[in-house]
């Protein structure tokens, strides 16, 4: 069993048993990962796998002043949002279209819900809403700094990730838990 | 916005998400392994990868210098050759003298051992000798008073280039002294008659028994046992065609590689990074006045690191055609047009082109490698420098070059001279392509000349040394080292950054010369 620098020395040096530790040590979560990103299993998993490839590539620029699990995260984003924009019709919605109400978000909370059910509202927002929805609210992206990713207006996606909040309130909503009671 | 409303929904979210794991298929690794695998065997078309191309340039190279030096070593053997040939019959010759016959072929025999030194020293005159005109046969034979016995063999010999240049060989005529250095002794009316005999016959000398290889076998040099089929069947190769170096006007191939440094310099941009990072992080580190809603934990102290900017030089490899005119017997002048294909990396969290400019990524980058720590929260160490596979740019260059240059030309050999070259070049940006696997920003992009990021014209420096080889009468081949400064900035004014192509390398070519 490899310590984390070994791992990563192991790695660099394209041994075989190293990169299928590290395989197994991060594979789960990063799975998930681009779960959040893509529509279906089937997209997550070739988003994983070209992934991998990548990050075994290029673990040599990988410095160790960040953590390994921060860099291997990055990677599956960056895959994920090139598969996204390499499909049709990805992000054209226009400002105009995704005006949406306002809506009262005091406080909620989201432990009621099983991670699954979970993770099947959030794929089924649309590729652009979920994109900047996964970008701004679970990774933390400035709206500045997706538009920048993304090559779109800042104003776009605010108005994309706004929607995602809409659609993600209707969903919860037909799924008959009212948010005041998720308080 | 409501999204900009301080609340609890990211939170909530981040929480029930960021954390999860879910179990890839069990096949996963099986196809990456094979992605792998897959990745190791050799690409197709691998040959155009730097490394292999640059193999491939230098076995040529090596390939190239090893034929011209191979060509140059025979052509220096060949008069050697022909004058041991001559010293080997003579030696026949002596050999026979004691048999005192008055046959033709007898002859031989009065060729005196000083005109065997005087053809040992003769080297490159060698093929003069053959040459020697009609006339001065005529002459040397019909004279009784300075003609000599062993001119009868002379004469023959003489007779026999003689017909050669009668039968249409139309080699060079030129000086005859080394025929004149023979000892001179009286000479006989009988041994005359026979000469003119024998001139007026010019079949039966060539099939003189003392001419033939058979009768010398014993006798031969240290070059006759590899070349004895060169003793007396060299009329073709006595006087090779020597190449045309009075050629005005000559057009060819030309290609070159070395290594390819962009020469970048970034001006302030360092310093802008830095001071907006640390704006940022002093901002940061104030201490909140009043109470907030969505800040519930103390807040992390950010620090602020050094910008990096690291610059690789790649490869440059050129390629096209060039043409040139000889202006005088020393002095030519050369154009054409070449195609350059140059490569660098560029290592920066500083930095990064869009379309309409390059814009500073340091702040957006900084941003980037907190929220990652934050949102992975493995440790509680503060992690502040900037994100470390920020932007790895591959940069791929293309020009279109117009070079002018005058040479001059220093002549070592017939065959082979040194140029020395200098002009200037005028060179077309076409573009380039930033190839960026690990940023999020752009993975793949292309700048042209409308981007406003770099001049579409520039100039620069050109010189070099080149060695040309004359292979055949026509063709000519190149090789040398080039030197090649950009005399301006090849990226906009209005940009901090500044690039000066600098390549340092080897340019070859093959040319026609008309």
């Amino acid at each position: 069993m490899y310590s984390e620098q070994e791992l990563i020395k192991a790695c660099i040096r394209q041994e075989r048993s190293a990169q299928r530790q590290l395989y197994e040590r991060f594979a789960s979560k990063l799975f998930a990962t681009a779960l959040r990103y893509m529509k279906n299993r089937s997209d997550a998993e070739d988003v994983l796998q070209d992934s991998f490839i990548k990050i075994y590539q290029k673990i040599n620029s990988f410095r160790s002043d960040c953590p390994i699990e921060a860099w291997l995260r990055k990677i599956v984003v960056n895959t994920a949002l090139k598969h996204l924009q390499s499909q049709p019709n990805y992000m054209q919605h226009t400002d105009s279209q995704l005006i949406c109400d306002e809506v009262e978000l005091d406080e909620f909370t989201l432990s009621n819900f099983e991670f699954k059910q979970l993770m099947e509202i959030v794929q089924s927002l649309p590729d652009g809403c979920r994109t900047i929805f996964n970008l701004h609210a679970i990774e933390g992206y400035q709206h500045n700094e997706i538009a920048a990713m993304l090559s779109v207006a800042e104003g776009t996606s605010k108005s994309q990730y706004s929607r995602a909040r809409n659609l993600l309130q209707a969903k919860l909503k037909a799924m008959g838990i009212s948010l005041k009671a998720m308080k | 916005m409501d999204s900009q409303k301080p609340n609890n929904f990211e939170k909530e979210w981040q929480k029930a998400l960021n954390d999860a794991s879910i179990v890839p298929p069990s096949d996963m690794w099986e196809r990456i392994e094979q992605d792998l695998e897959r990745n190791k065997r050799r690409p197709f078309l691998f040959f155009f990868r730097p490394s292999a191309m640059l193999a491939g340039v230098a076995a040529t190279l090596v390939l190239a210098l090893g034929g011209i030096l191979f060509f140059n070593q025979k052509e220096l053997k060949k008069p050697l050759a022909v004058i041991n040939k001559k010293s080997s019959n003579s030696k026949n010759i002596n050999a026979q003298k004691n048999k005192s016959d008055s046959k033709i072929d007898n002859f031989a025999l009065a060729i005196p051992s000083s005109a065997e030194l005087n053809l040992s020293t003769e080297n490159n005159a060698t093929k003069q000798t053959f040459a020697l005109s009609e006339t001065d046969i005529n002459k040397r034979v019909s004279n009784p008073k300075t003609s000599t016995i062993n001119n009868q063999l002379t004469a023959l010999a003489a007779a026999r280039f003689a017909n050669s240049i009668d039968k249409g060989t139309n080699e060079p005529v030129s000086n005859n002294q080394p025929l004149g250095s023979y000892n001179i002794q009286t000479l006989d009316n009988q041994t005359n008659r026979s000469i003119s005999v024998a001139k007026n016959d010019n079949e039966a000398i060539v099939d003189l028994a003392l001419l033939k290889y058979r009768n010398c076998q014993y006798l031969g040099s240290r070059y006759t046992l590899k070349r004895n089929k060169l003793v007396f069947e060299a009329q073709v190769t006595e006087a090779p065609v020597v190449a045309s170096n009075d050629s005005k006007f000559w057009m060819g191939v030309q290609s070159g590689v070395s290594p390819f440094d962009p020469n970048m310099k970034l001006g302030g941009l360092n310093t802008v990074a830095m001071a907006q990072a640390d704006a940022f992080a002093t901002a940061s580190n104030r201490p909140i006045l009043g109470p907030s809603p969505s800040v519930s934990e103390p807040k992390p102290k950010i620090m602020v690191s050094p910008p990096q900017n690291t610059i690789k030089s790649g490869i440059g490899i050129n390629a096209g055609v060039a043409m040139g005119y000889k202006i005088s017997k020393k002095w030519n002048f050369e154009s054409g047009i070449r195609y350059l294909r140059g490569n660098s990396t560029l290592n920066s969290n500083t930095y990064a082109f869009k379309q309409n400019g390059y814009v500073n990524t340091f702040f957006a980058n900084y941003l980037m490698q907190n929220v990652a720590n934050q949102s992975v929260k493995i440790t509680n160490v503060k992690i502040n420098t900037v994100i470390a596979d920020a932007s790895q740019f591959g940069n791929r260059y293309e020009y279109l070059m117009i070079p002018l240059q005058i040479g001059y030309e220093i002549g070592l050999s017939k065959k082979l001279a040194l140029n020395i070259l200098a002009g200037i070049s005028t060179d077309i940006f076409l573009q380039n392509t930033i190839i960026n696997d690990n940023s999020i920003v752009q993975e793949k992009s292309t700048f042209n000349t409308s981007s406003n990021i770099y001049k579409p014209l520039n100039l620069s420096s050109l010189g070099g040394v080149r060695a040309s080889y004359l292979i055949s009468k026509h063709w000519q081949l190149n090789l040398g080292s080039y030197y090649q400064h950009s005399l301006f900035s090849g990226i906009n004014n209005s940009t901090a950054l500044q690039m000066r192509l600098k390549m340092f390398g080897l340019n070859y070519g093959l040319n026609y010369r008309f």
